[in-house]
């Protein structure tokens, strides 16, 4: 069975991302599974970087350490990362950085620097690149030194290229000898190389140069490597995106007309592949079914979230599917707006994807923390849906049922992803998209609106006929209303209202199936259940297979409806358990607070991870495992 | 002089690549060179101007007495560092 992992490390803006995506593309090519997501400093450049890869022959759920291959593009790397690496791995680096001290690194974080020089120093060893080389040496790492600058005067002789533009080819030099050692032919590594830079036909030719020179440097002195076989998936025409990419596909697909934005990580690669992809050619029946045949997306960055979530209220009330994209600081400014959005019932969607706060706290990273930020969201109370995406797969469909459902029962709902999905690259068949699959409902939106057309008609099940603005006479206000739209403080009138807007919230538990609320993994009966919400997901699947393997059977209800809460279907799940576990990134245990408030379950234990790195599937089976043993909160903190 | 204590890297009029400062930007030819390339430019660094300086080791920027006080404790001290124009198809927005 093919499990490799692989980390490529180096300062960020140096070539990081563009190496870890032609391995993404490397191993697709020759027909794996992949799943690769990149770790970034918030300082833009320069700090370190590093893209964490993992293939296999079907779908990796989840990235791990100790990886197989360490490509280290500076001292900083081969500091960071010298004990990621597993027994028999290798390490490919330069060696005219071994003498870099740890003391000298600006860039690295001062308490990392600490740790580090302490365990070298434990070991008798320097607190330098060569010292921690040692240290991997000493535990069966094999050492593969590149002399990248002897090699970069070779591609420049060879293509006959002067060194500023030779100069981007490190790394692609270091990663094709990773990916030889690891068993790669150079044909795939030369493909995924054009296709990564193929508009640029000069810098394909360096860049497949440098690798053929890297490899052959690596034949020369550490000899002829075992072909890795190839993979399941050879010949297949497949896609490579990240979540950020499916989201912003599912909205095209759902006909999304406005999406308003104010840059913030994790979220702005969502809206900047809209502003790539806006103008497109509808099929007919989808064109029939929204009444115009071209899609033109509007994706405008705004001044301030302020204005993203009011524009795209206007733009829901002129009857775009309208939506917004954010993380957790961006989404506290916009609660007012969706306070608003509530009350005036109108169906916007928001994207909300969490990193680690609080406040600006650790923007490139990634945490679960906005759950109950999420909910109550908005003064007064205000009523929203919120549901989570748990893979690539399902944050594409949730992307379209979000605008389903704003408009069917004409509420904000919230999309909750996370920083690890937005940046988290994954192969894809192009059936798990699958179009046409997609139904749009656009609920009681009413054409001809008439001259008696009430916005906020109480109805039975609380859904009035919504029209927009410009084909009816109406009031919309964030003032409590009579059924004209009308500001009013009647007493009876308002809570006809609260009640109609509560009855919406039921209608949603209603309507909704099961699969969208609450999906239960593994054997129902099991004595040991996790909870969990979003993208802990795949984590979590992985390692109920590891759990298996140790004779531990382990159940997973995944919550994907956080509001309103589907309360029953968590209670009938749950209550059959005799120890309920709770996987969440965050500290609070919020997901085990909402299933005690609900359910009145009390979560046994919680496995959280709150350093801003992804959830590894070991550090599941280890906190399942410590839980077992009477452990109320594990803390895990792998990751550099 | 030898062309080693001549080489690019001594040189006022070459930037060091910021993150692999192996090569370096020749203000002169106006091209990349190797640290250990040598040409009839070259000019001995000083840090006697009054101007910005950048130090390689800590990947700031100095006053020319922090310079000084840098470079006597053995930093890498230039007048810039060089930053590939292509960068930004590197790095993320972070805010």
């Amino acid at each position: 069975m093919v499990d490799i992992s692989i980390i490529i490390g180096g300062p960020q803006g140096g070539g990081i991302e563009s190496a870890g995506q032609i391995a993404v593309k490397t191993f697709v090519l020759k027909g794996y599974d992949v799943l690769g997501s990149r770790e970034y400093h918030s300082n833009i450049m320069g700090a370190h970087s590093y893209y964490h890869l993992r293939v296999k022959e079907r779908k990796p759920g989840s990235l791990t350490l100790p990886v197989d291959a360490l490509l280290a593009l500076d001292a900083e790397s081969i500091l960071t990362h010298y004990r990621d690496v597993r027994p028999g791995g290798v390490v490919i680096y330069d060696p005219a950085v071994k003498a870099t001290r740890v003391d000298s690194i600006q860039p690295m974080a001062p308490p990392l620097k600490e740790r580090v020089k302490q365990d070298l120093e434990s070991r008798g060893l320097p607190a330098t690149a060569e010292g921690a080389l040692k240290a991997m040496e000493s535990e069966g790492v094999k050492l593969v030194g590149l002399p990248l600058k002897a090699m970069l005067r070779k591609v420049s002789e060879e293509v006959k290229a002067p060194v500023t533009s030779v100069s981007k080819t490190v790394n692609t030099m270091g990663l094709a000898a990773a990916l030889y050692l690891l068993g790669v032919e150079s044909k795939y590594i030369e493909k995924a190389i054009s296709l990564q830079f193929a508009a640029k036909e000069k810098v394909v030719k360096m860049n497949v140069a440098a690798a053929r020179i890297a490899i052959d440097y690596v034949k020369e002195v550490y000899g002829e490597h075992e072909t890795l076989p190839d993979g399941p998936h050879k010949g297949k025409l497949r896609m490579i995106a990240s979540g950020n990419d499916v989201v912003a596909m599912g909205k095209v697909v759902a006909g999304v007309g406005f999406l308003s934005y104010y840059p913030i990580t994790p979220s702005s690669d969502e809206a900047l592949y809209l502003e790539k992809h806006k103008y497109l050619k509808l099929s007919e029946d989808v064109a029939e079914k929204l009444g115009y045949d071209r899609l033109s997306v509007v994706a405008l960055q705004m001044e301030d979230e302020l204005a993203s979530i009011n524009a795209a209220i206007g733009a829901a009330l002129a009857g775009a599917r309208a939506s917004t994209t954010t993380s957790g600081p961006g989404y506290s400014l916009m609660n007012e707006g969706i306070s608003m959005a509530v009350e005036a019932e109108v169906p916007v969607v928001i994207t909300l994807w969490m990193r680690a706060g609080p406040s600006t706290g650790m923007p490139t990273r990634t945490g679960q923390q906005d759950l109950l930020h999420s909910i109550f969201s908005g003064h007064g109370d205000a009523p929203k849906i919120v549901v989570a995406s748990g893979d690539h797969v399902e944050a594409f469909y949730d992307a379209i049922k979000a605008f389903n459902w704003a408009e069917i029962f004409q509420v904000p709902v919230i999309h909750l992803l996370d920083k690890y999905l937005a940046s988290a690259m994954t192969s894809l068949d192009r059936e798990e998209l699958d179009v046409s699959q997609v139904v749009l409902d656009r609920g009681k939106l009413v054409e001809n609106p008439g001259p008696d057309y009430l916005r906020y008609k109480i109805t039975e099940d609380g859904i009035s006929p919504r029209a927009r603005i410009g084909d009816a006479v109406m009031n919309v206000t964030g003032l409590e209303h009579t059924e004209d739209g009308k500001g009013t403080e009647d007493p009876v009138a308002r809570e006809q209202m609260m009640l109609k807007r509560e009855r919406k919230m039921k209608l949603v538990l209603e309507k909704l199936p099961d699969e969208d609320k609450a999906v239960f993994h593994g054997d129902p009966d099991s004595e040991v259940v996790i909870v969990s919400f979003g993208s802990t997901k795949g984590v979590i699947l992985d390692a109920m297979e590891m759990l298996k393997s140790k004779g531990v059977n382990v159940g997973f209800l995944q919550i994907r409806l956080l509001s309103p809460f589907p309360e029953d279907l968590v209670a009938d799940y749950l209550s059959k358990a005799k120890k309920v576990i709770s996987v969440e990134l965050n500290l609070m245990g919020q997901l085990a607070f909402l299933v005690r408030a609900h359910t009145g379950i009390k979560v046994d234990s919680l496995i959280t991870k709150i350093n801003g790195r992804p959830l590894y599937d070991y550090e599941v089976v280890e906190g399942v495992l410590k839980a077992l043993e009477g452990a109320r909160r594990v803390v895990m903190s792998g990751g550099a | 002089m030898d062309r080693d204590s001549e080489r690019c890297s001594l040189c006022r009029n070459w930037r060091p690549h910021i993150f692999y400062p192996v090569l370096g930007y020749c203000t002169v030819k106006g091209r990349l060179t190797f640290d250990d390339d040598w040409c009839e430019s070259f000019m001995r660094i000083s840090y006697d101007e009054e101007r910005f300086y950048w130090c390689l080791t800590c990947r700031m920027r100095l006053t020319s007495q922090e310079a000084r006080e840098h470079a006597s404790k053995g930093h890498k001290v230039y007048l810039s560092g060089y930053i590939d124009p292509d960068v930004r198809e590197e790095i993320y927005d972070a805010f």
